[in-house]
């Protein structure tokens, strides 16, 4: 088992390799060797959750080697990065199946695109040492950046440019924060990070460094309007990654560094983290409700459902943290399905205009059923994972500020109005349009990729354990000693 | 679906005779147990028999009422109710809109919904957010649009700007102390 987490994170580069060596209009070879690296990249993934021991709340599977100076290239997964690494090569295929028919031009570019920005993802969930993270981590950005700016809508020079300035802007600060760390602590080995002690008004510059970086990618408002251009101008499969598992990258980032090492800062920026999720929750849904395209609302409602992950990750508690990575885990699987909903639609009616539409359940029953399924799912209702987290959040919000938790909650009856609204103007009403009785229902392809994602959804609706599991001793550990580093500073205050 | 329904009729009728005195009868207590808990001076249910008789009555008359107005106005005189809601036009109106209470929402809470996320969308997103955002990027551009006339590539230009450079540093260094500290002053 031994370097498994190097094999899983450069297989996908190994087949994009792979398919540099094609024929330009091998077309075809492209599909399937994307989609076999992505299925077995998957399997090992699961091999390695397979092999994973949930009392452990260290990292496990390390890898360690020399690479540059001080620089060590060092891999290695516990509780909380664990389900991303999965979450990352599940969703992977189904992007590769999402892009079979969509995607007719420069399909080989476009699949390397896609099997590079796997590597770099799954690196930033295994990497343990800064500089190794950063890599991963700001590389992941060239290849969306092709991504959105070669196959997207109309406006995609525009959206990519921006997505990717906002981006890089934040996270240049956090460069900067990772030079100050190394000078501090004579490493960069983010374990040994992890129990350094940093001055206290050292954190407080650090935290807000790294704040930057990952608000950005998060995204927290008011740094969130990248988000929704980006998505529509996005191909399918693009939006699947982004909102699936890039947006996961600064919820991981809050999890890894600003929380365990920056703990002190932590707490007393908690209450600016909290202010700006709450008016991420309500305004952005009160966005969402007004918008005119399905992919929009969505992106929207995702900026929303982020303010719930930040809310629980910094009231510093286990039901909290726990609900924040589930949180991140369901909206990693409902807003991509939610992508892969409009893709369905779009690959048929290319546009995303929300009055283009109306009464598809006459014609596309089996559609209509996943839709809701997945609807339902967004607006967190028991029984789907989408409450879990939701839950979790709001109840460890309660105890820490009862204040924010009340006013989240008004998020919960915003997310119902605006989804069943959307619901109701697409499925629903007359079906009048004459372009739209011809409508197909799903493919057998679209059943294969949408399957999974329900059985999913309901299965951790019911049944979060599995995943509860794999996160509480990783999760358990870093609250102890959260608790441990804040308490004699709360003690000095008090004297 | 008549037989389910003449299940559920007769149960309608006889449903009450039956089980009545299980439920607040005699045998009330045996019934609810512990489920239910009724404080030592709470005498509500003895309190019950000594009511008027007519209260008991009250539901009874009310629908024969009921029974005797429908049957006037549907079966003889089935003009009728167009009549009685055409001089009382205000109060059918107000009944018929559910008081009016679906409109009193609407205004009260949709309309304003969607007006605040109407003016968070076009006025924070687009119109603050977006607009400093892209102003910024112009700005830089706009910026860097006149820095690049100064390259003009005339060697006069460079000698000129870098005398002017010359003398702004002398002059600094003389008069505020410069580099070193302490001005030919002190």
């Amino acid at each position: 088992m031994s370097n498994i987490l190097s094999v899983v994170t450069f297989l996908p580069l190994a087949g994009a390799l792979a398919i540099a060596f094609l024929n330009a209009d091998a077309k075809g070879n492209a599909r399937w060797i994307a989609l076999w690296t992505t299925l077995i990249t998957f399997l090992v993934s699961l091999l390695i959750w397979q092999h994973f021991d949930n009392t452990n709340p260290g990292f496990q599977f390390l890898e360690e080697y020399a690479w540059l100076g001080p620089l060590k290239y060092k891999m290695g997964v516990d509780g909380i990065s664990m389900l991303f690494v999965i979450l990352t090569t599940f969703l992977m295929p189904l992007c590769i199946l999402a892009s079979w028919e969509a995607i007719e031009d420069r399909v080989k570019e476009y699949m390397i695109a896609f099997l590079v920005l796997e590597t770099l993802m799954l690196g930033v969930f295994c990497a343990l040492d800064l500089v190794l993270f950063y890599l991963f981590f700001e590389g992941g950005l060239i290849p969306m950046f092709l991504i959105i700016g070669v196959w997207g809508g109309k406006r995609r020079v525009y959206a990519s440019f921006k997505f990717f300035l906002y981006t890089l802007l934040g996270s240049v600060l956090m460069l900067l924060a990772m030079m100050a760390m190394y000078w501090h602590a004579g490493t960069t080995d983010i374990p040994t990070l992890l129990t350094t002690k940093f001055p206290a008004d050292m954190q407080w510059w650090l935290w807000l460094a790294f704040f930057a970086s990952f608000a950005v990618k998060m995204p927290m408002w008011p740094v969130h309007t990248w988000l929704p251009d980006a998505h529509v101008e996005a191909p399918t499969a693009g939006s699947v990654i982004l909102a699936g598992i890039l947006l996961k990258m600064g919820g991981y980032g809050f999890l890894r560094f600003s929380l365990p090492m920056f703990p002190l800062a932590s707490q007393e920026l908690a209450p600016l983290v909290f202010a700006l999720s709450i008016i991420a929750i309500i305004y952005t849904s009160l966005v969402a409700l007004v918008q005119e395209d399905i992919k929009k609302l969505i992106a929207y409602s995702s900026v929303a459902h982020m303010g719930f992950v930040t809310m629980g990750i910094f009231t510093a508690s286990q039901q909290g943290i726990d609900g924040a990575i589930f949180q991140m885990l369901s909206h990693g699987l409902v807003s991509a399905a939610l992508f892969l909903c409009v893709g369905v639609v779009y690959d048929r009616m290319h546009t995303r205009e929300i009055s283009a539409y109306g009464g598809l359940v006459e014609r596309m029953p089996m559609y209509a059923f996943a839709f809701m399924i997945f609807t339902m799912a967004n607006v967190g209702l028991p029984g789907t994972s989408g409450f879990v987290g939701e839950f979790l959040t709001l109840l460890a919000a309660f105890k820490a500020n009862t204040w924010v938790a009340i006013l989240a909650t008004l998020g919960v009856i915003l997310s119902a109005a605006y989804a069943l609204y959307l619901y109701r103007r697409v499925i629903f009403g007359a079906l009048e349009k004459p372009s739209l009785k011809s409508m197909q229902d799903l493919s057998l392809r679209e059943i294969t990729i949408l399957a999974p994602l329900v059985l999913l959804t309901i299965l951790y609706g019911f049944y979060p354990a599995p995943v509860l599991d794999v996160t509480a001793a990783s999760v358990k550990n870093l609250v102890s000693n959260y608790e441990a580093a804040v308490k004699p500073a709360a003690a000095m205050l008090a004297k | 679906m008549l037989i389910p329904l003449g299940v559920l009729a007769l149960g309608a009728v006889v449903a009450g005779m039956i089980f009545a005195p299980y439920f607040i009868g005699h045998g009330e207590k045996e019934f609810w147990g512990a489920a239910l808990f009724r404080a030592e001076n709470n005498q509500i249910l003895h309190a019950m028999h000594e009511i008027p008789s007519w209260v008991g009555f009250a539901p009874f008359l009310a629908m024969l009422a009921g029974f005797v107005i429908a049957y006037v106005y549907y079966i003889q005189a089935p003009w009728l109710p167009e009549a009685t809601a055409r001089k009382f036009r205000p109060l059918y109106l107000f009944l018929l809109n559910k008081w009016y209470f679906d409109e009193l929402y609407d205004w009260l809470f949709v309309k304003p919904a969607f007006a605040i996320g109407r003016m968070f969308w076009k006025g924070g997103d687009a119109g603050v957010i977006d607009r400093t955002i892209d102003g910024t990027a112009a700005g830089v551009g706009h910026v860097t649009g006149r820095v690049v006339k100064l390259q003009t590539g005339y060697m006069y230009h460079y000698a000129f700007a870098m005398l002017i450079g010359v003398a702004a540093l002398l002059t600094w260094l003389m008069y505020g102390g410069g580099l070193i500290g302490g001005g030919p002053g002190r």
